[in-house]
């Protein structure tokens, strides 16, 4: 059976930036820590603060743990860098329009937004010509306003730069 | 009686709502069926749509989608050894093979026939076992509820993913932000730092539907490539003889799946794993060896992991706790209709108990109808390209996210939640138990707080109550087994 996905084949060798990342975790982990004990202190066994320093205490310590094997492990080498393997241009070229769908959803509206994102994503990730693109883009953003805002009708995002 | 058929037929007595059962079951087997799409995901996405919906038109849906869902994922993983849901991994070490051998389409008609199978003795098991399970909860102390929630959180930890200590940072992750917010016994701020809208909690349902849909998005671009396969199907119907032979191990390995479904935190991919594990071991020769396109592999995990969802429904609705990630998201929703689950649902609300078993029927029923049928339409939903798909499921979600409370902040959360959900994902943490902790987190909080205060604050009584109680020493007992199992397998490993 071979449900694996490219990244998850390097098994027993740390991935490119896992050391970080665990190392975040840690870091975030302490924080948290922190902040559970400064809820209630050590006051009493039933304070607010009780359950979230005994997450807290959970993740410091798995953490570590992930940490300190993490470190132990040999660097997979088949990956490639962190760039490539984890945070590729496609992934970042889609974080970075994903964010820029939402920041503007509100100044410009669901409808204007979302063809928008559409169809510059579709652009780049089908790859079939602008001609294509926005017509699959203006079809699916029918589809989705008639079946949500018509039939269901969920309330979606008013543009606010035109009122 | 009489009243619980009442209520029990409500949902095929009224055309909408039968409507509304049959669309998401239809929603949710071919959602289900798209790689990568797990059905925990469409479901998060597509009950934020509900929540400004009457109760009954939401639950009939739910209902809809979470079995089309769960059976959905089988298809995929016959057809292109990629399962649509993690239910699924087992049904394609035969499921393909057999595909491979040409029987693709007797594959898939024995499967949908099984799951129905499964779907149905799951269903009967909850409308029998729930009211019993009921009772017998009302005799559990808040400390019972706390150790559940520890040992459900346990076990998703620690079957889930390749780490148990990944899996309980993940749980211990997931239990920390369900306490933001205030707290429900004192109104003391926790983890707010200030912020007014800190103070209502993290939206849990964006959060789901970032750490579920955003983050998969992600993770399958790194596919974006790889062109789908086609396949020819021409016979889908299985013969008489072949659903009279394998009914008894159907039955057997659907007795396996309801348990392990009811069992707090374990699901249909676990029931699948154990049952194909018994089909083994009482099939010693079976025509084509296992893992090479044995029907008896096929059928005992389509049979467990569709049992699993009736499963999975008794610890949701007697005890109000999550069986798995799914019924996790179903409890959100059903907080946000206003409904409690637990054991006074039964007592106080029987009407939604039955009103939710006549829904599974008939969802279970749809499954039989839409997956002996529609099989071309089917093949053409799933070979939509990845990139049309993964900026359509980006909108949905955006949808679904702002359609919880009107809030462009609730899909900033859900935008955060899916870029560390990908990362956490990428480097082999599971987001499952985060999703749990959410849920379980309040609960947990809760009921240890009554437990100790009931003690007077007495960390010695309350230790001592929990091995001297009959019911509390076995959840101990299960938690210790647990621990001690997982534990001697990160050391082997």
């Amino acid at each position: 059976m071979n449900t694996t996905r490219p990244l998850e084949n390097a098994k027993r060798q740390s991935k490119p930036g896992e050391l970080v990342f665990t190392g975040l975790l840690f870091i975030g982990s302490l924080a948290i820590t922190y902040f559970a004990f400064s809820i209630s202190g050590l006051s009493s066994t039933s304070a607010p603060g009780s359950i979230p320093m005994l997450a807290a205490v959970f993740l410091l310590i798995s953490s570590l743990i992930t940490l300190v094997k993490t470190a132990k492990q040999p660097k997979g080498t088949e990956v490639g860098s962190f760039v490539t393997a984890i945070t590729p241009r496609v992934v970042l070229f889609f974080a970075f329009i994903t964010l820029a769908y939402i920041s503007i959803i509100n100044q410009f509206g669901f409808l204007a937004s979302s063809l928008a994102f559409l169809f510059f994503s579709i652009l780049v990730l089908y790859r079939q010509g602008f001609l294509l693109s926005i017509l699959i883009s203006i079809n699916v953003l029918a589809i989705i306003y008639v079946v949500f805002r018509v039939i269901f009708k969920v309330i979606l995002p008013e543009a606010s730069i035109w009122q | 009686m009489a009243n619980a058929f009442d209520y029990f037929s409500i949902g095929w007595a009224d055309p909408y709502l039968f409507f509304l059962t049959a669309l998401g079951t239809f929603a949710g087997i071919y959602v289900g069926a798209i790689p990568g799409l797990s059905v925990t995901m469409a479901v998060s996405i597509l009950i934020s749509f509900t929540f400004s919906w009457d109760v009954n038109e939401a639950l009939a849906l739910m209902a809809g989608i979470f079995m089309g869902g769960v059976y959905g994922g089988s298809r995929t993983a016959i057809l292109l050894n990629i399962p649509g849901a993690p239910s699924a991994m087992v049904t394609a070490l035969d499921g393909y093979p057999l595909a491979k051998q040409g029987e693709a389409g007797q594959a898939i008609g024995l499967s949908t026939v099984m799951s129905f199978v499964g779907g149905l003795v799951g269903i009967i098991v909850l409308a029998v076992a729930a009211p019993v399970i009921s009772e017998f909860t009302l005799m559990f102390a808040p400390r019972d509820y706390f150790l559940l929630a520890v040992l459900g959180l346990l076990l998703v930890g620690a079957l889930s993913g390749e780490s148990l200590a990944k899996g309980i940072f993940c749980a211990a992750l997931g239990v920390s932000l369900g306490m933001i917010g205030l707290d429900p016994l004192t109104a003391e701020e926790r983890f707010t730092f200030g912020s007014l809208e800190l103070t209502g909690g993290i939206p849990y349902i964006a959060a789901m539907i970032g750490f579920f849909g955003i983050a998969e998005v992600f993770i399958q671009l790194h596919q974006i490539g790889i062109q789908p396969i086609r396949q020819n199907l021409d016979k889908i119907l299985p013969s008489w003889t072949l659903v009279k032979k394998y009914l008894p191990l159907s039955l057997q390995t659907s007795g396996i799946g309801v348990i392990i479904g009811a069992l707090p935190g374990t699901g249909g991919d676990i029931a699948a794993m154990l049952a194909y594990d018994h089909a083994k071991r009482v099939t010693p020769e079976p025509a084509t060896p296992f893992g090479e396109g044995a029907y008896e592999g096929l059928i005992a995990a389509e049979s467990s992991n569709n049992a699993a969802v009736g499963g999975a429904y008794i610890p949701m609705l007697t005890l109000g706790m999550p069986g798995d990630a799914v019924t996790a998201v179903i409890i959100g929703a059903l907080f946000i209709h206003g409904i409690q689950p637990g054991p006074l649902m039964l007592t106080e609300t029987p009407h939604l108990f039955w009103y939710t078993v006549g829904n599974l029927t008939l969802a279970n029923l749809c499954i039989l109808v839409f997956g002996l049928t529609g099989i071309r339409l089917f093949s053409k939903i799933v070979q939509c390209p990845k990139g049309i798909l993964l900026p359509v499921i980006i909108v949905l979600s955006v949808v679904g996210t702002y359609a919880i409370q009107n809030s462009v902040t609730d899909v900033y959360w859900m935008f955060g939640c899916g870029i560390l959900g990908y990362f956490l994902k990428t480097y082999g943490y599971q987001v499952a138990p985060i999703i749990l902790g959410i849920i379980l987190g309040p609960l947990m909080d809760v009921s240890y707080r009554r437990a100790v205060i009931s003690v007077q604050d007495d960390l010695g009584s309350f230790l001592w109550a929990m091995v001297s109680n009959p019911i509390s020493l076995a959840l101990v007992v299960g938690i210790a087994v647990v621990l001690i199992n997982n534990l001697r397998k990160s050391r082997a490993g």
